[in-house]
């Protein structure tokens, strides 16, 4: 995909350009239960915000994926955060491998990432990615990722998720969840981070939706510290 | 005869698409009550379409003129020397999304409002009461409009710092380098600046950078600050227009308060040197910041006559979505009201087992500068005769 759009914007070549690309469209979860009756699920809440923390490399969203729509004390000047998360298979020192197929959030060199705290917005050991492959280990397709100071020890299942930055005792992005992606997005543009940056590069503006329940087990891996916000009281089913 | 307010214009509104396009297009109640964009941009006849990636964004081309240079003069069968090309300047953007704060009735709210207006036979009442709320929106869509035009104008930037919702810089003309100045020898605002004198240079040089004949009509775009506290008070200004009185007999008193209209009789009729002054005057109210203006203080701008560029405009997510997959429950009623810009909604929907109304106004559009090589910014608090920036 990036090969058509690394293009300059413009300019003028007197030889001869061949040019192939290929792509896949891939598949999309149902990852709402199938309720029936009159509902009031995935409603949108005022205005919306700009994304925080989009992605800097192609990647995606999905539909039950979960945000934090965080406005000030009057309920207003919105911002937007979306809950990064990513499941580890096995950790050494300051390599992590972490789960990898086409329905999870892609790791990038210079994230900032931490074990799930205990409780969410809590603290933790917040390293930054300098490096990322795509691997697989054994038969389990994974991301390689390495990090420059080891974070807090992680075993199979558990949760990384991004910090603010990157420090001993660094704090979780994300500090309330209370919004869900009510269908995938795609990230094709090159963001600019920051609230109100005069770059020329892309900024993201997204209404995500209050109230859904999904299967967990098809939505994108949750900590426990997430999982404690659940409102549902059916076992496999999160209520947000 | 009881009036049956089911029948009414006022529920109409809410159910038939025809009555609200007809009242909304008709009534003498609904006015432009900021129009300051109005007087400078047009309204692209063209919808910018928006992409499936999220982006309406649209592109503005400005060729770069300048002076042909004089005539080499040659023996007989010698050859010139060819004129290099210019090329173009290009900037893009996109489109942003607006909503102004909305009208919401629940049942017992508008239950309560009839029982209050009954007494007077029909709904007019609640007609001009909403109409009036509707007046509120629009009146902040054409703030909003307002605020960035003049921003755009008068810093060649649009960052939107204004309202309850995201706040977020939108785009940057790209003015080049040059076409951002300074005052000149002095500070206008300083008691011994040649004023009309440091104008006159500005203008003969971008003239004739520019390649724009002494016919090609500019206009000075001053906002009502400056005119009065800068202009009104300059020594220059004054001496010629003293000078002006007394040769034609005209007594002056020492100290006399000098107004836009001696202003116009004597500087724009006899001061040739400058092109007209366009005096700005824009104001809006913001919820955070109460009374603001999009007009950069300090900031005077040399530009062609007529208007500077057009608002782009883009559809609604809302409306698409709402009229291909909308709730069979829910009904809305769209319409454009006052301009193709402004699109207001009429919402009725249930709430628990009554129902409840709702009216927004929405708007996705943003003013382009589409004379980017000829829109000069002139910083009036920093004296010098080079370029500088706008600064934050």
């Amino acid at each position: 995909m990036a090969d058509f759009f690394s293009a300059a914007p413009n300019g003028s070549f007197f030889g001869a350009v061949m040019l192939q690309a290929s792509t896949q469209i891939g598949g999309a979860r149902s990852v709402f239960v199938d309720l029936t009756g009159v509902k009031n699920d995935l409603t949108f809440p005022s205005w919306g915000g700009q994304l925080q923390n989009p992605f800097p490399v192609p990647a995606r969203f999905f539909a039950g994926d979960l945000f934090e729509l965080r406005y000030n004390e009057k309920g207003e000047d919105p911002k937007l955060f979306l809950l990064k998360t990513y499941e580890v298979k096995s950790m050494s020192d300051t390599t992590v491998k972490i789960y990898r197929d086409g329905y999870k959030h892609v790791p990038y060199v210079g994230e900032v990432l931490m074990k799930a705290p205990t409780k969410i917005g809590g603290t933790g050991k917040a390293y930054t990615i300098t490096k990322v492959v795509e691997e697989m280990d054994s038969l389990d397709p994974v991301w390689n990722v390495t990090f420059n100071t080891a974070i807090d020890q992680c075993n199979d299942h558990d949760v990384l998720v991004e910090a603010v930055e990157e420090n001993m005792s660094g704090s979780m992005l994300v500090k309330m969840i209370n919004c869900v992606a009510p269908t995938d997005g795609d990230f094709v543009y090159m963001p600019t981070t920051g609230a109100s940056t005069k770059s020329a590069a892309a900024k993201m503006f997204y209404t995500p939706t209050m109230h859904a329940t999904m299967y967990i087990h098809k939505a994108s891996p949750m900590p426990k510290c997430v999982l404690a916000l659940n409102k549902s009281r059916f076992n496999g089913w999160f209520e947000v | 005869m009881k009036f049956e307010f089911k029948n009414s214009n006022y529920s109409a509104f809410w159910a038939d698409q025809k009555a609200l396009k007809t009242y909304v297009d008709t009534t003498p109640f609904l006015r432009t009550n900021f129009g300051f964009w109005k007087s400078q941009f047009d309204i692209d006849p063209e919808l910018t379409p928006s992409s499936t990636r999220g982006d309406a964004s649209f592109t503005i081309k400005s060729y770069i003129r300048k002076p042909s240079p004089l005539m080499d003069m040659v023996a007989p069968m010698g050859k010139g020397k060819a004129l290099d090309r210019e090329g173009l300047s290009a900037y893009s953007a996109s489109i942003p999304h607006f909503i102004a704060p909305n009208f919401q009735e629940t049942a017992m709210e508008r239950l309560e409002k009839e029982r209050m207006f009954d007494i007077y036979g029909d709904d007019t009442d609640l007609v001009i009461q909403w109409t009036r709320t509707v007046q509120e929106m629009v009146d902040s869509a054409d703030q909003t409009l307002s605020n960035m035009s003049a921003q755009l104008l008068s810093t060649g930037e649009i960052d939107w710092k204004y309202g309850r919702g995201i706040k977020n810089f939108l785009y940057t003309a790209n003015l080049p380098k040059e076409n951002i100045i300074q005052a000149g020898t002095e500070t206008w605002n300083s008691p011994s600046c040649k004023l009309l004198d440091q104008m006159a240079k500005i203008e003969k040089d971008f003239r004739f950078r520019l390649g724009l004949a002494d016919s090609f009509p500019l206009k000075w775009q001053i906002p009502y600050d400056m005119f009065y506290n800068v202009f009104l008070t300059n020594a220059q200004v004054r001496q010629f227009i003293v000078d002006y009185r007394t040769n034609n007999q005209m007594a002056t008193t020492e100290g006399f308060v000098l107004n836009e209209e001696m202003f116009r009789k004597v500087i724009s009729a006899y001061y040739k040197q400058i092109s007209p002054i366009e005096i700005i005057e824009e104001k809006q109210s913001d919820v955070y910041q109460g009374s603001v203006s999009g007009w950069k203080s300090g900031i005077a701008v040399l530009r062609p006559s007529g208007y500077a560029g057009v608002i782009k405009h883009t559809t609604h997510l809302e409306q698409f979505l709402f009229e291909k997959y909308g709730s069979k429950s829910i009904s809305k009623v769209f319409s454009k009201v006052n301009n193709p810009l402004f699109t207001l909604i009429n919402t009725s929907q249930d709430n628990g087992e009554l129902q409840e109304w709702h009216t927004d106004l929405i708007m996705s559009a943003i003013p382009a500068l589409d004379e980017v090589p000829y829109h000069l910014l002139v910083k009036t608090t920093e004296s010098g005769s080079g370029t500088t920036t706008i600064g934050e």
